[in-house]
C-alpha cells in the first residue's frame, strides 16, 4: 500500500461478499486502501477514533452494506451526515442486495450519495467497480481533497 | 230646538251614555250571539250576531224560552234548567254543545252564560254569548280522525308534567296499551329501567321545551314487558301565550330497520377485519420475499462469484476437466438466480397494487427493444396513435418476456425475425400480437402453456425459468386484460395480450 493513497472504507458483514468485493476492487485498479469493518459499530467507532486524532485521515468513500449488525447502514449513515466535522460531508455509497424501493428511498432521505444493488454476477460487480473508479477516483471531486493536499 | 235640549240633556248624563255605547258596541257584534235572559230563561235582548246565528229576528225570539236553542233530547234532561241554575250559583257557566238554528239545523257552540246581578244581589238575568265553533269542531275531528286511522306511528300527546293525555290506534298497535290503560301514566313507563334510571325521559322534555324539538332513537318498552327499537319526535304543544301545555309524541317502531343496520354493521365489521387480516397476510409475504430475495441470493452470489474467481485467478493451475465444472456451477448458479428473481416478480405481480396510467404504446416497445434487444430483427408495426390503459412497468416486463420468447424459440437455420402489432377490437380492448418465425406450438400444448414451471422444451435446447408467461398471464389479467396464443407448428406463433384502450389525450 502507497503512502499517499486515499482510504476507502468497506463496511460489510458477509465474508464472501466482502473478499469478491475487495478482489474485484484489485481487479480494476482502484487506487486506494481498503480498510475492511464487519458491522455499524465498527464502523462509527472506527470514524470516531479517526477524526478525534490530530491530523485525521478521513476516507476519500464509504462503501456500506445497508443490513449490517448492531447498527445498520442507514443509521450509520445517520450518525455521519450528523457529526459537526468534516465527516460529515464524506461520500457514501450503500450497495446492498435489496432493490427495495423503501430501503432506496430511506437511503437517499438520509443523504447518501448513491445506492447500488450488488451484481448478481462476477462481470457485472467488476464493471460496476470500473465505473465507480471512474467517477470517485477520477472524475469526482471530494470536499476533503482540500484539507488533504 | 226641542230635539236639540233633549240630546244635549241626554248626552249630560254619564251613565245613559256609557249605556248607549255599550248597546252600539252589542249591536254591532255579529261573530257572537250576545243576548239576555230573565230569570227565568226568556230571551230579554237580540243582537245581529244572535240573529245570523240563529236565524231569529228580536221580535220573533224575544219572549220565548231559551231551551228553543236545545236539541229535544238535552230539553228532556232539563240541560237548559241545570245551566242556569249552576250560573245563579256560581256566577257563570261555560259548555260546548249541540245547539238548534230556527231553520232546525245544528250548529256546535261555545256558550257562556253569566249570572247578573244588582247592587243587592237580588238576579237580574243572565247575559249569554254564544259562538258558533262548527268549523272548528268538524276541523278537530278531521284530525282526531287522521290521528286514530295512523296506524304505523303511535301518536299521543303527554302534558306539560309528561303524563299521557291522548293515545291513538297506532299507539296502541305499538305499545299494547289501551287507551284506558294508559292515559294518565307518566310516559317514562316506555322507557327501559336503565334509560328511566339515567334521566332520559326528563331530558328528553327538558329538549323539547328548550330547542322546540327532540328527535332521537333507542329502545322501548311495550306493555309485555318485550323491546323495540323505535324513532320518536317530541314537540312542545303551547297555547295563544305561548305557555306550554304538554306535548305530542310520534314514535315509530324501527326494530326491522335496526336489525338490518346492525346486520350491515356487523358485516362491514367482518368485511374490516378479513380485509386486515389478508392485508397483514399480504405484509407478511411480502416480509417473507424480501429476506429471500435478500437471504437466498447472497449465497448464489458467493457461488457463483468464487467460481468465477477460482477460473481467472487460478485457471492456469487447474486440470482441464475442472473448468469445465466451474463453469456448471457458474450456469446453475446463474439459473438460480434467474428463478428466485422471476418467482419473487410472479408472486409480486399478485399482491400489489398497479395502479393504470395512459400508455402510448410506440414509444415503450422502443424502450423495451432499446433497452433489451438491440441489433435483433424486433420490429414494432404499431400505430402512432394507439395507447392503453395499464402499469407500464408490467406491461414493460410482459414485453421482454413475449419478444425474448419470440426470439428464443427460433428454427434451426432460420434468422428470427420478430413483428410486433397493435389493433382496437371490438370491446373497448386493444389487442397486441406478438409475431414470430418460430418453431411454433403443437396444439395440444397450448392450454399447459402459461403455467407456472411449464416447459415444454429441454433446459439445454431453449433456456428459461418456465415462469415468463406465467408473469405475462397473471400482468395483463391484473391489467383489466388477457393474454393469449395461436400458433402453427413449424411455421410459428402470436402471443397476444389485450389491454383497456385509453381514451385520446
Amino acid at each position: 500500500m502507497k503512502e499517499n493513497e486515499p482510504m476507502l472504507l468497506l463496511v460489510e458483514d458477509d465474508p464472501a461478499d466482502a473478499v469478491l468485493i475487495q478482489r474485484s476492487i484489485q481487479k480494476v485498479g482502484i487506487p486506494a486502501q481498503v480498510v475492511h469493518l464487519k458491522d455499524g459499530d465498527e464502523a462509527v467507532a472506527y470514524l470516531s477514533a479517526e477524526t478525534s486524532k490530530s491530523g485525521a485521515s478521513l476516507p476519500w468513500l464509504i462503501l456500506m452494506d445497508l443490513k449490517l449488525p448492531r447498527r445498520s447502514g442507514l443509521e450509520v449513515l445517520q450518525w455521519i451526515r450528523e457529526q459537526k466535522s468534516d465527516i460529515s460531508r464524506v461520500p457514501v455509497i450503500m450497495l446492498s442486495s435489496s432493490h427495495h424501493s423503501v430501503d432506496i428511498q430511506r437511503a437517499y432521505q438520509y443523504g447518501v450519495n448513491s445506492y447500488l444493488v450488488k451484481p448478481e454476477t462476477t462481470d457485472a460487480l467488476l464493471s460496476m467497480m470500473t465505473v465507480l473508479k471512474t467517477y470517485w477516483f477520477y472524475n469526482n471531486q471530494n470536499p476533503q481533497v482540500a484539507s488533504r493536499q | 230646538m226641542a230635539t236639540r235640549v233633549s240630546t244635549a240633556t241626554n248626552a249630560s248624563s254619564p251613565e245613559l251614555q256609557h249605556e248607549r255605547v255599550f248597546r252600539i258596541m252589542v249591536e254591532s257584534v255579529r261573530d257572537y250571539a250576545i243576548f239576555l235572559l230573565d230569570p227565568t230563561g226568556v230571551v230579554a235582548s237580540w243582537n245581529p250576531g244572535a240573529e245570523r246565528l240563529k236565524l231569529y229576528t228580536a221580535d220573533e225570539i224575544i219572549g220565548q224560552h231559551f231551551s228553543v236553542f236545545y236539541p229535544q233530547k238535552e230539553i228532556a234532561d232539563r240541560k237548559p234548567d241545570y245551566e242556569l241554575k249552576v250560573a245563579a250559583q256560581v256566577g257563570r257557566f261555560e259548555d260546548e254543545g249541540w245547539r238548534i238554528r230556527k231553520d232546525g239545523s245544528r250548529f256546535w257552540a261555545n256558550v257562556v252564560i253569566t249570572r247578573i246581578t244588582d247592587e243587592h244581589g237580588k238576579l237580574l238575568g243572565f247575559g249569554k254569548i254564544t259562538r258558533d265553533l262548527t268549523e272548528r269542531r268538524a276541523a278537530e275531528q278531521r284530525y282526531r280522525l287522521l290521528v286514530d286511522s295512523v296506524h304505523d306511528y303511535s301518536i299521543f300527546s303527554l302534558d306539560a308534567e309528561g303524563y299521557v293525555t291522548s293515545w291513538n290506534s297506532g299507539a296502541q298497535r305499538i305499545k299494547g296499551y289501551t287507551a284506558e290503560e294508559i292515559v294518565g301514566r307518566h310516559f317514562s313507563t316506555f322507557y327501559t329501567p336503565e334509560d328511566a334510571e339515567a334521566g332520559m325521559p326528563e331530558r328528553v322534555l327538558k329538549t323539547a321545551r328548550e330547542t322546540g324539538h327532540f328527535e332521537g332513537e333507542g329502545w322501548r318498552v311495550r306493555k309485555d314487558g318485550t323491546r323495540f327499537w323505535s324513532s320518536i319526535v317530541v314537540t312542545p304543544i303551547l297555547d295563544g301565550d305561548a305557555r306550554l301545555v304538554g306535548f305530542s309524541k310520534v314514535t315509530r317502531d324501527i326494530t326491522d330497520r335496526k336489525k338490518l343496520m346492525d346486520e350491515l354493521e356487523r358485516h362491514t365489521e367482518e368485511l374490516e377485519i378479513q380485509v386486515a387480516e389478508r392485508e397483514r397476510a399480504n405484509a407478511e409475504l411480502e416480509a417473507f420475499s424480501y429476506s429471500v430475495s435478500h437471504d437466498l441470493r447472497a449465497p448464489l452470489r458467493a457461488i457463483e462469484g468464487f467460481a468465477s474467481a477460482l477460473r481467472e485467478d487460478y485457471g492456469q493451475k487447474l486440470e482441464p476437466g475442472a473448468d469445465e465444472y466451474l463453469q456448471q456451477i457458474i450456469k446453475a448458479s446463474t439459473r438460480m438466480n434467474r428463478l428466485v428473481r422471476d418467482l419473487l416478480e410472479y408472486g409480486r405481480l399478485g399482491r400489489i397494487e398497479l395502479p393504470a396510467t395512459r400508455i402510448p404504446l410506440l414509444p415503450l416497445l422502443h424502450r423495451v427493444i432499446q433497452e433489451n434487444f438491440s441489433g435483433q430483427n424486433v420490429v414494432p408495426e404499431v400505430p402512432e396513435s394507439i395507447a392503453v390503459m395499464g402499469h407500464e412497468p408490467t406491461l414493460a416486463q410482459i414485453f421482454v418476456n413475449l419478444i425474448s420468447n419470440a426470439i428464443k424459440f427460433q428454427q434451426p437455420g432460420v434468422p428470427p425475425e420478430v413483428r410486433i402489432t397493435a389493433l382496437h377490437s371490438s370491446d373497448g380492448l386493444v389487442r397486441i400480437s406478438v409475431i414470430d418465425n418460430g418453431i411454433g406450438i403443437r396444439p395440444d400444448h397450448l392450454a399447459r402453456l402459461f403455467k407456472v414451471f411449464e416447459r415444454l422444451h429441454g433446459i439445454e435446447q431453449y433456456p428459461g425459468t418456465g415462469i415468463g408467461l406465467a408473469i405475462v398471464k397473471r400482468g395483463s389479467e391484473r391489467m383489466g386484460g388477457r393474454c393469449g396464443v395461436e400458433s402453427k407448428a413449424g411455421v410459428g406463433s402470436t402471443f397476444w395480450v389485450e389491454l383497456p384502450q385509453a381514451s385520446q389525450s
